[in-house]
């Protein structure tokens, strides 16, 4: 069974097809929670809270392949992780400093596996983290994240290039702990 | 694979994507969610948030019915009062009276005679409208009596074997000036004329504090004020 005949029948109101498409796409939506509120339950309820709204807005959705049906997906879910971001955390007050100039090889982020990238994201702090999967990760522009979270577009420009300087102190570290490891 | 751009299949965003759990980690059971999830999608929808309108909309009607009741109701008595005193033909004669008329306190003792009173209520005041009638003259005792009110005729039934007791209601009255040697005709008027009782009248004088106290003499034909001045010390 393919995805848009799931859909179809989701539509229509079928449980087993809404079953198969949350048994499906559960795990990786949740890993995708993750990364923006750290915490396992509370990116277990949003993920809930996201195939809830997603269900209940599936008659909008016009099926155009694979790709979109995983892109609109994950947009819900983490439209779910920044309203509850939003509520616990102050945005506005993140500051505009200028960060050390330490560019990020992101080239050598090909060379970690996907959960050593994943720990990493996980330990930088909320607002890098955040701003850091909006920009580098979903690919929105400093305009979209700024009139997303409701700050400037200075404050998003400054908070990515923190948390990309701290990931690459990140990334020397591991590089060291690495060879170190090799010697040994 | 359900990338964007099938061909960076090795870009690590992409196997950040691929990530469904990290090693090391216990998987976390589906079943519970689906069937949280399940729950949810077959619940029915929130009324809580119409129930608190509709609650809202209960409280201002209240709030806005309950004084437009009140008003209607003191409306409603005022019209009820009015309809009461209904115009109609009355075969009996009658003495219109124009505006506010008060008559002699009632006197007579027949039963023919009662005196009649009608409450008029208008917006402005309420006023006791006497019908005027001579003294010992009959009232016209039928089971309606005509009364005026502004220069309109009205008719009251009346009980022939009540008695109303009428008692007047002191209009706002301008004290008339008059002067002296007018004051004879007045008293002959008054209804002290025909009584035994001889009406006294103080008076003060401009010069002393003494009130000199003057008595009208009856039986004189001449219109003559007598003063009796106190004793000059």
């Amino acid at each position: 069974m393919n995805i848009s005949e799931l859909i179809k029948e989701a539509k229509q109101g079928s449980a087993a097809a809404q079953k198969y498409l949350f048994d499906h796409f559960a795990d990786k939506m949740i890993m995708v929670c993750r990364r923006y509120v750290k915490n396992p339950e509370d990116a277990e309820e949003l993920m809930l809270d996201g195939f809830y709204k997603f269900f209940k807005n599936l008659r909008s959705f016009n099926y155009q392949g694979d790709a979109a049906f995983y892109a609109w997906l994950k947009k819900t879910m983490i439209n779910e992780c920044l309203m509850f971001l939003r509520k616990r955390t102050m945005f506005t007050i993140m500051s505009e400093t200028v960060a050390e100039e330490l560019t990020l090889q992101e080239e050598a982020l090909n060379n970690l596996s996907a959960d050593e990238i994943f720990k990493m994201i996980v330990r930088l702090p909320v607002g890098y983290r955040t701003i850091f999967n909006l920009h580098a990760i979903e690919g929105m522009s400093h305009a979209e994240i700024a009139a997303l979270l409701g700050i400037a577009e200075g404050t998003s420009k400054s908070q990515l290039s923190k948390a990309k300087t701290l990931l690459q102190k990140m990334l020397l570290q591991n590089k060291n702990d690495y060879a170190i490891r090799k010697t040994q | 694979m359900l990338y964007e751009k099938p061909n960076e299949s090795l870009h690590w965003k992409n196997r950040l994507d691929d990530l469904d759990h990290l090693p090391g980690e216990q998987i976390p059971e589906k079943n519970s969610g689906w069937k949280k999830l399940h729950n949810r999608l077959q619940e029915k929808p929130r009324i809580k948030i119409i129930r608190w309108y509709l609650t809202a909309a209960a409280c201002l009607l209240l709030i806005v019915g309950i004084p437009w009741l009140t008003i209607n109701e003191k409306d409603n008595n005022l019209a009820k009062n009015r309809a009461q005193l209904k115009p109609g033909n009355s075969s009996i004669t009658t003495i219109p009276s124009t505006g506010n008329t008060i008559i002699s306190p009632l006197q007579t003792q027949t039963e023919n005679k009662l005196s009649v009173t009608a409450k008029a209520k208008t917006k402005q005041q309420y006023q006791r409208v006497y019908k005027s009638i001579e003294i010992d003259k009959p009232v016209v005792n039928k089971s309606k009596v005509p009364i005026s009110i502004n220069s309109e005729l009205y008719n009251i039934s009346i009980n022939p074997d009540t008695i109303a007791f009428v008692t007047a209601v002191p209009v706002k009255k301008k004290l008339r000036v008059v002067h002296i040697n007018e004051l004879n005709k007045l008293v002959e008027h008054s209804q002290f004329a025909r009584s035994n009782t001889l009406p006294a009248f103080r008076i003060k004088s401009l010069n002393d504090d003494a009130s000199s106290v003057f008595v009208v003499s009856r039986n004189s034909s001449d219109n003559i004020i007598k003063i009796k001045l106190p004793p000059s010390n």
